[in-house]
Order: structure tokens, then C-alpha cells, then sequence
């Protein structure tokens, strides 16, 4: 595999997992992952670090949360939820 | 023109993201609260300038942001315990890996990032400086795109590059720590808990 097209799928890996790149990048690149394993992994792995992010962030308030935001918003704007 | 009667309708469906975002930017469950109550009391009475139709997550968010950042900007941030000098590409792959071809099975790396706990990844992010944690956060957490990261959080939309994939590959620098402390970083013998 050419150093060349690896270095340059490398270079994108992020834009072309946050889908913010050209088709006709998008598409090498895509032809090259095809051809090559090591920067298929590469590819795989960063695209699974940011869905882990993803789960292991988010946080589901507890609804007492979210009925103090109302009872807040009532208090300070009579009317809200009119 | 939004009508200010379909405020709750519209933007309090927002109301637990907006929490779970605003508690990664504070890292204090009732700061948290309280830049949530700030963005919504601040986004009501603004709510006839939002252009109905437009983007109403993005116009919030860029209101949760700003109010953390005025409330919060003075504050000195505890120093970060790890360098976010220039880090080269695929940090945590390279390091965990043999670089192994991924067969049917996931691969050695990825099996790595399964056995992260929650805790990790939250003290991992938190860990970033802030101009590094708000775009990761905007791009990873909520998906945002690119253009309306830079509207979020008015910037260039070449700074949100920059600044989201340098602070990827500090977060990935940050996890390295924890996967060598754990001892998940594939040769260490299992038994010395």
C-alpha cells in the first residue's frame, strides 16, 4: 500500500467519520480502506472511540431536574405554560 | 418569528440534553442545574428572535454556552495534568496495538474501548481545556455538524477543526493514562488486583 494514500486517509480520518468531506475524497478514501486493513482498523477504531464518547457521556437528568426548570420558569415568567 | 406560546412545546424537549451537556461543561450537577435554568429563562424571553423553522437545538445550545461561559470564564480552571502539545495521529490505536487486521471479530483496540467505564470517558473529557472539551462535546455528544459548532460557539469553522481534532487526540491521550493504570493495555498479567 502506497505510504502516500495511507498518510492521506490518516490526514482525513476524522472528516470523513464526521462525514464533513467532498465526495470525490470520500470515495478515495473509501477505495482505500478497501485495499488496506491496517488503516481499515485505524478507521474502525477512532469511529468506535467517538460512538463510546457518545454512550458513556450522556446523562439522563433525574426528572426532578426537569420540574424545578418548569417550577423556575413559572416563578420568574408568569406566563410560561399558559 | 417564534411564537412565544410554543415555547414549551417546542424547546423544553431539549430541557435533559441540555442538562447532560451543561454538566460535562461545569462538572457540578447543580451548577449544572443552574446554567440550564439561566439558558431557559434567557431563551423564553428571546424566543420572538428565533427564526421558527431555523434550528432550534443549535439556537439553544448557543445560548447554554454562552451563559456558561460568562458565569464561568473568570473561574481559574484546575491545571490539566497531561500535555496537549502536538499529538500525533491514531495516539490510542497506535499505542494499544499491534495494528492486528481486524478479522470477522472486533479487533484487540476496540475491545480495549468496551472495557472503558463511564467515570473514564466523563474525567477523560473533563479533563480537557475548555476550548478543546466544548467542541468534542458539540461534535461527539451531540452531533452537531461542523458549521453549527462554529455558529454555537462563534468561532471560524477552521478553529472547530483544529481545536475538535486536537482535543480528539488529547482526549485519546487522556485515556491512554487510564488504560495504562487499569492495566488494560494488553500485556500486563491479570491477578494483581
Amino acid at each position: 500500500m502506497s505510504k502516500h494514500s495511507c498518510e492521506d486517509a490518516v490526514a482525513h480520518v476524522y472528516f470523513y467519520l464526521d462525514g464533513e468531506i467532498g465526495w470525490l475524497r470520500k470515495s478515495r478514501i473509501r477505495r482505500h480502506l478497501k485495499k488496506c486493513p491496517p488503516c481499515m482498523g485505524a478507521f474502525s477504531f477512532e469511529n468506535r472511540l467517538k460512538s463510546i464518547v457518545r454512550e458513556r457521556v450522556k446523562e439522563e437528568p433525574q426528572p426532578e431536574v426537569m420540574d424545578r426548570l418548569r417550577s423556575f420558569l413559572e416563578e420568574n415568567e408568569p406566563g410560561f405554560g399558559k | 418569528m417564534a411564537d412565544q406560546a410554543n415555547f414549551e412545546n417546542d424547546a423544553m424537549q431539549f430541557g435533559p440534553q441540555l442538562f447532560s451537556a451543561a454538566l460535562r461543561m461545569t462538572r457540578n450537577p447543580a451548577d449544572a442545574e443552574d446554567v440550564v435554568q439561566e439558558t431557559f429563562l434567557k431563551a423564553y424571553r428571546a424566543y420572538h428572535t428565533f427564526q421558527a423553522g431555523t434550528n432550534l437545538k443549535a439556537w439553544l445550545y448557543r445560548i447554554l454556552t454562552n451563559t456558561y461561559i460568562n458565569r464561568y470564564r473568570k473561574q481559574v480552571r484546575r491545571p490539566t495534568e497531561v500535555d496537549f502539545g502536538e499529538i500525533e495521529d491514531l495516539y490510542l490505536y497506535k499505542r494499544l496495538g499491534s495494528g492486528e487486521t481486524a478479522g470477522a471479530s472486533r479487533s484487540a483496540e476496540e475491545e480495549v474501548l468496551e472495557s472503558f467505564v463511564d467515570a473514564d470517558v466523563k474525567a477523560a473529557v473533563e479533563e480537557l481545556p475548555e476550548h478543546f472539551r466544548m467542541p468534542v462535546l458539540l461534535a461527539d455528544v451531540e452531533g452537531f455538524s461542523y458549521k453549527e459548532i462554529a455558529e454555537i460557539l462563534d468561532v471560524p469553522i477552521g478553529t472547530v477543526m483544529s481545536r475538535l481534532h486536537r482535543g480528539r487526540k488529547a482526549l485519546e491521550k487522556a485515556l491512554w493514562v487510564f488504560a495504562e493504570q487499569r492495566g488494560l493495555t494488553g500485556e500486563q498479567v491479570a491477578g494483581d488486583e
